[in-house]
């Protein structure tokens, strides 16, 4: 692993405008800020999506960054701080389904049944929909995990909604 | 999305270096907040000059040095929460020297005489500092804006102080009163409320 001064370096040429620096210095990041995930998270996935948030994180804060001081414990603080959040939402998300499992499914829809029908969705649609509906994800989160805009996974969902419903429909006409 | 492709867009988007100087991203809505809070006064209370004449030069100086000193402080204070990893520690014990030195002040009016409490204009002086504090408040979360504060409560209470402190700067120019029990009492006591009101609300404002 590359000395901590390496980091300041990229950051100080990033700053002067090399954008190939700046791409060296989120890269080294991305390193390091997977190394410190691995060792507090035990889901593979969560590592890789916290490293992505965090990158987005000093991406579109690095005013938050001060010149005159090291990278590194900057750095470390946002990917604590993205971390704690994390938590934060997760267990929300436990909470909101912990609640969720006494009532009946809505329309009496297990969900194998909802499975099935998202299978004959495009592709596209049926990730933005368990992404949005099931996993609880905001649209911004969505649209940064696909890489596409916000109105795109908005789109998706409306639109892969109304297939769905057209779907239920036919099934029990 | 692969990590490596998120880190080309991320790159490919406006260079580093465009990332405007943050001082002064962060001073500007305070600054707009004292000039605004100063005309909202001016336009209710009109001319300050005979508030002024009656507080006297001495007791102006005191209490706009207090307001001033601890909304400086405050500000940089707050700034610095917006920076992770900064030093905190000095700047915030900067930040109680002005409470320290109006309540030695007070303490020495309380032993040397009997001094008016209330005081006669604190319902105004009140209703100013809290009327401008919401404002001055939502300036400071736009100043916040591009920063990464990381302890919200922390950085609430901040912003609480720096908004109340604003708004106490800015009514200055029109408090008649000469003691420091009064500036103790409805200037650094609606600072602390504000500060516990900032503390609460942080977490929900200031997240990101």
């Amino acid at each position: 692993m590359n000395g901590s001064g390496d980091l300041d370096l990229l950051m100080r040429s990033a700053r002067a405008g090399d954008s190939a620096a700046y791409r060296r210095l989120l890269g080294v990041a991305a390193d390091r800020l997977r190394a410190y995930y691995a060792r507090r998270l035990p889901e593979r996935a969560d590592v890789e999506d916290l490293v992505q948030e965090c990158l987005i994180a000093m991406h579109e804060r690095r005013a938050s960054h001060d010149p005159g001081r090291p990278v590194g414990p900057w750095m470390y603080a946002i990917a604590r701080y993205k971390l704690a959040d994390h938590f934060r939402r997760r267990g929300r998300r436990a909470a909101a389904l912990d609640d969720a499992d006494g009532s009946e499914q809505p329309d009496g829809l297990p969900a194998r049944d909802l499975e099935r029908l998202l299978g004959q969705l495009p592709q596209t649609q049926a990730e933005a929909i368990r992404m949005m509906s099931l996993e609880g994800l905001s649209s911004a989160e969505a649209a940064s995990r696909t890489g596409s805009g916000v109105s795109a996974v908005k789109v998706r969902v409306h639109r892969g909604m109304a297939r769905l419903r057209a779907l239920v429909a036919e099934q029990k006409s | 999305m692969k990590t490596d492709s998120l880190i080309e867009q991320l790159a490919r988007r406006p260079a580093p270096r465009l990332a405007h100087v943050p001082r002064i991203g962060f001073a500007l809505p305070v600054a707009g907040a004292v000039l605004l809070a100063s005309a909202l006064l001016a336009m209710s209370l009109g001319s300050p000059a005979a508030a002024l004449a009656q507080a006297g030069t001495a007791a102006f100086a005191m209490k706009l040095a207090f307001s001033l000193a601890v909304m400086l402080a405050s500000g940089v204070a707050l700034f610095a929460s917006g920076r992770p990893g900064a030093e905190l520690r000095g700047r915030l014990a900067i930040l109680a020297l002005p409470f320290l030195a109006v309540a030695a002040l007070a303490g020495s009016e309380l032993l040397a005489a009997d001094p008016a409490w209330p005081g006669e204009s604190w319902g105004r002086c009140l209703a100013a500092i809290g009327l401008l504090t919401p404002l001055a408040f939502a300036a400071a979360m736009l100043a916040l804006r591009r920063l990464a504060p990381v302890a919200l409560r922390f950085s609430g209470a901040l912003a609480g102080l720096l908004a109340a402190s604003t708004g106490a700067t800015a009514y200055t120019l029109w408090c008649p009163e000469t003691e420091a029990l009064f500036l103790l009492s409805w200037y650094a006591a609606p600072m602390a409320a504000a500060a516990a009101i900032g503390a609460l609300l942080g977490p929900r404002l200031l997240r990101w």
